[in-house]
């Protein structure tokens, strides 16, 4: 059991990604998911909901502090930075945009790497910037697991091949093997 | 480049501010303070942390930049049109309009609620009625808000939230042009104190009606949390408000029914008679 969170992040044509990867996951599985998403930043319902449709994971906007549970899914709220914590919580920021983003997938990966280090899996889906390829590399820098989807299934292969460039990257997977190795892995 | 401090090396930069200027950091959230660190060692190029600790103790103009640069807050005029909305048509118009009408924003790093709030104070014809009090541990910063230019990368996001908002007229009415660079209309500023105050060690200044601290308790551990949000209670007059950021929560802090929260959506908070 060397892995215990998982962070997932993405922007332009990830959303199709992200939600077959979420309704493939069973009511039992139990690892903390962390997604990192571009969104728009003035609009604040409305995109948990969109995701929590076929989700059989009940995902949540963080407030500031929470503490992180297993088997709960947690997306970024729209402009804010999302932070994991050292002592299992959760911090929200409203520090400048990363890659004119906020949130950003490289914070959120950086503080996620600094505080699960080997016990992280870092996954990167389809996007349109390169935010998220230094992300990634503070994620395998710290002996985590890096997972990029496969820049031809992408519908914007930006992000993709910015982190595949960026980080030592253990996979390159398409969503189906994405899903697959996570229904593998040991609960 | 300093890619990453270590938390030794955070620790000690935090223990030698403590010892060289009485402020203490140590119950800062990590994560966004220690980025900050990262960040000054980069700018500066200094070698490491050490580097950066014996400037700070050596130099006290750098450290009142260090405290410029370590102020986190990135926001945007209206942020959340919604709530400035509630603020004009629900909660400023409850408030009776006496000679004590003060509103203060504690711990502020940059002028975008200020102005905010001066601009509804404006198209409600309050503005020599209400006393704006902004407080900060950081002359520099305060400097910056009282010279009142506008940062021009935000003006869309800016424009684009007070047309959401509902204002009244353009957002450019508000601004003027000076020495080529677009500047707050400083008539806005005219009854706004500016007063420098560590809101983690000093009292709070005066008693208030409103106060607005939004996004500001994120950077804060749980700890030092409820502690500061004892202390606003404390100078908060009885039925007056109290504002935190959207995703921002302190129902940790055991008030019991000190607060309740009149307004879920945008975290808007009554004092309540106990």
């Amino acid at each position: 059991m060397k892995y215990k969170y998982i962070i997932i992040g993405g922007s332009a044509g990830s959303f199709q990604a992200v939600t077959r990867i979420l309704e493939s996951l069973p009511k039992t599985f139990t690892m903390p998911i962390f997604l990192a998403l571009h969104r728009l930043k003035h609009v604040r319902t409305g995109f948990v909901e969109a995701l929590s449709i076929k989700s059989k994971l009940p995902i949540v906007e963080p407030v500031d502090k929470e503490h992180i549970k297993q088997g709960k899914i947690y997306l970024a709220p729209a402009n804010y930075h999302m932070y994991i914590e050292l002592g299992n919580y959760i911090a929200l920021s409203t520090e400048e945009a990363v890659n004119h983003s906020r949130p950003s997938i490289d914070l959120s990966f950086y503080s996620a790497a600094f505080a699960f280090k080997e016990k992280l899996i870092g996954i990167i889906l389809s996007g349109a910037n390169k935010d998220g390829a230094s992300g990634l590399k503070y994620v395998a820098d710290a002996g985590g697991l890096t997972i990029v989807q496969n820049p031809d299934e992408c519908q914007v292969r930006t992000m993709t091949t910015a982190a595949i460039k960026t980080a030592r990257v253990d996979y390159i997977y398409t969503t189906d093997q994405i899903i697959e190795f996570l229904l593998k892995l040991p609960q | 480049m300093v890619d990453k401090i270590g938390i030794t090396e955070f620790r000690n930069i935090v223990a030698a501010i403590q010892k060289s200027y009485d402020m203490d950091f140590s119950n800062f959230a990590l994560t966004s303070l220690k980025r900050r660190f990262e960040k000054v060692i980069n700018i500066y190029n200094f070698a490491d942390a050490d580097e950066l600790i014996s400037r700070i103790e050596s130099d006290k103009n750098f450290f009142e930049i260090f405290l410029e640069d370590i102020s986190v807050e990135d926001t945007e005029m209206f942020r959340d049109p919604s709530f400035w909305k509630e603020l004009k048509e629900v909660i400023i118009p409850s408030i009776p309009v006496d000679n004590d009408f003060k509103v203060w924003i504690p711990d502020c790093s940059s002028g975008e609620e200020l102005y905010s709030l001066l601009i509804i104070l404006k198209e409600m014809f309050l503005l020599d009625r209400v006393r704006v009090v902004v407080t900060s541990y950081s002359s520099r910063c305060l400097e910056k808000i009282k010279n009142g230019v506008a940062d021009m990368k935000k003006s869309e996001t800016d424009n684009a939230n007070y047309r959401r908002f509902k204002g009244l007229f353009q957002l450019s009415n508000y601004f003027v042009t000076r020495d080529n660079r677009i500047h707050i209309d400083s008539a806005l500023l005219n009854n706004v104190e500016f007063l420098k105050h560590d809101i983690y060690k000093d009292n709070p200044p005066h008693i208030f009606k409103i106060i607005l601290y939004r996004n500001k308790l994120i950077y804060l551990n749980p700890h030092l949390q409820c502690e500061i949000i004892n202390k606003l209670y404390s100078c908060l007059v009885t039925g007056g408000y109290f504002v935190i950021g959207v995703n921002e929560f302190f129902e940790n802090c055991n008030l019991g029914k000190k607060f309740i929260l009149i307004n879920k959506t945008e975290n808007i908070y009554k004092k309540t008679v106990i």
